[in-house]
């Protein structure tokens, strides 16, 4: 009796170590993995590849905020190759222009600068309600917020409304 | 004695069997259903097989919508975002837009969170407008519809996953880096009976279901990152083309809505320097 306790639990400690080790896999397979991460509603990202709909490996930016999407790796390869892409496309779009009559000088049309704070947060319109402002101004037609130890405004990136860290604004 | 030793021994036997099958399932790679590799297909790399039938299918569609001087669509859009956790996310969309070429666009987006964004190409300014905010920005972009589109996701960084359809180049260079095309047969999207093209170049596998008929009609498409990780897909279901569309006058012309505030557009470079 002593011997086949003995074999059984053997049998049952070897089940119990196997069934551990398949447990990683099984959570993965199941998209659980990744210690509970990617909770619905939270830091859940809308940027990717697929989002850019095209069968081509032309664009390398996802949104106005920078995101590099594909191969971090070898970031310095593809902004060479996006550089390379944008440039054949502005130099296709200028000997399109020159085609016809130039409507304008695009470059001067488009002097008007603003002063982005380098590295400054960017909030969605939900978010930036939870900052709490305490003066705003408005200069050149443009208004300013003072939220949160710095200024911002409210501008369209990557497609949507948000609110960007700038300098301060110009004085009047 | 004996005899219970011996069964009991065999019973042993016979559980571990079972766990060491059970072992070996386990140990076997877990693959994402439709994940596919080069080393999955009858295509060895590097090697073509191109079905010119299908390439003349997808041609004619391309050139439907390029030729197209004036025309509308509708479609409902699909893309995965594959998250740090490897798990993917679908978001989508509607989109509505009317082209005129060679300069005029307009196009409606509605996310499926129902965040609207407007755009205007009206041949010297590309304007973007958020009803759900009520502003809105302008951009001096004089200059054919690819120049605006170029403006718009080069500059701007605006995702605008279908204006490759819209570009007076669609198509022209649909034999760059093919890898594969073929007919898989044919199939009903919508009620209408297509044909179920499947296509792969040197970055992505993607599938075309091309109307039957006198107007060869783009109806779907499905695009499948194989490159990327977690192989995300994005897709496509066109529903309402209209080539004989009569745009209203002051379809191509923004007119900011009284009370609308204008906002800046923020450059992909901004910052940088």
């Amino acid at each position: 009796m002593t011997h086949r306790n003995g074999i059984h639990l053997t049998a049952l400690l070897a089940a119990a170590a196997l069934v551990l080790l398949c447990l990683p896999d099984a959570a993965f397979a199941r998209g659980g993995g990744g210690g509970g991460g990617g909770r619905p509603g939270t830091g859940t990202s809308r940027v990717g590849p697929a989002g850019r709909g095209t069968v081509r490996r032309t664009r390398t930016r996802a949104s106005g905020r920078g995101d590099l999407i594909r191969d971090q790796d070898t970031g310095a390869d593809q902004r060479r190759s996006s550089a390379d892409s944008r440039r054949e496309r502005r130099e296709a779009a200028e000997r399109k222009r020159n085609e016809k009559p130039d409507p304008g000088d695009v470059q001067k049309l488009r002097q008007v600068r603003w002063h982005r704070r380098n590295g400054g947060r960017s909030y969605t319109v939900t978010e930036f309600t939870a900052i709490k402002c305490t003066k705003s101004e408005r200069v050149n037609g443009v208004s300013y917020h003072y939220c949160d130890g710095a200024w911002f405004e409210k501008v369209f990136e990557g497609g949507e409304v948000r609110w960007v860290e700038v300098e301060r604004p110009p004085s009047r | 004695m004996l005899l219970q030793g011996n069964r009991s021994i065999r019973a042993s036997a016979l559980l571990l069997a079972c766990l060491l099958a059970l072992l070996a399932a386990c140990a076997t790679p877990t693959t994402e259903p439709g994940r596919k590799t080069l080393a999955d297909t009858d295509v060895a790399p590097g090697e073509v097989a191109i079905d010119e039938a299908a390439v003349a299918i997808l041609r004619s569609a391309a050139e439907q919508i390029r030729n197209a001087p004036v025309f509308a669509v509708a479609a409902e859009t699909g893309f995965d975002v594959v998250q740090s956790t490897g798990q993917k996310i679908e978001f989508g969309g509607r989109f509505v837009a009317t082209i005129q070429r060679p300069d005029r666009a307009r196009m409606t987006n509605q996310r499926r969170d129902g965040v609207r964004m407007e755009f205007v190409c009206d041949g010297n300014d590309m304007w973007m407008y958020s009803p759900d905010h009520d502003v809105y920005g302008r951009q001096p972009q004089p200059g054919d519809i690819d120049a605006c589109f170029n403006c718009l996701i080069d500059e701007l960084g605006v995702s605008t996953p279908l204006s490759t359809l819209f570009s007076s180049e669609f198509g022209a260079s649909l034999d760059d880096g093919l890898v594969s095309c073929y007919l898989v047969g044919e199939a009903l999207i919508d009620g209408r009976l297509c044909y179920h093209i499947a296509a792969r170049n040197d970055y992505a596998d993607y599938q075309v279901w091309v109307e039957k008929g006198d107007v060869p009609l783009l109806r779907r498409i499905v695009i499948s990152y194989r490159e990327e990780p977690g192989h995300p897909q994005y897709w496509a279901q066109f529903r309402e083309w209209d080539f004989a569309v009569k745009p209203a006058p002051g379809t191509f012309i923004f007119q900011p809505p009284a009370g609308a505030e204008r906002i800046r557009l923020a450059h992909v470079n901004d910052g940088e320097e």
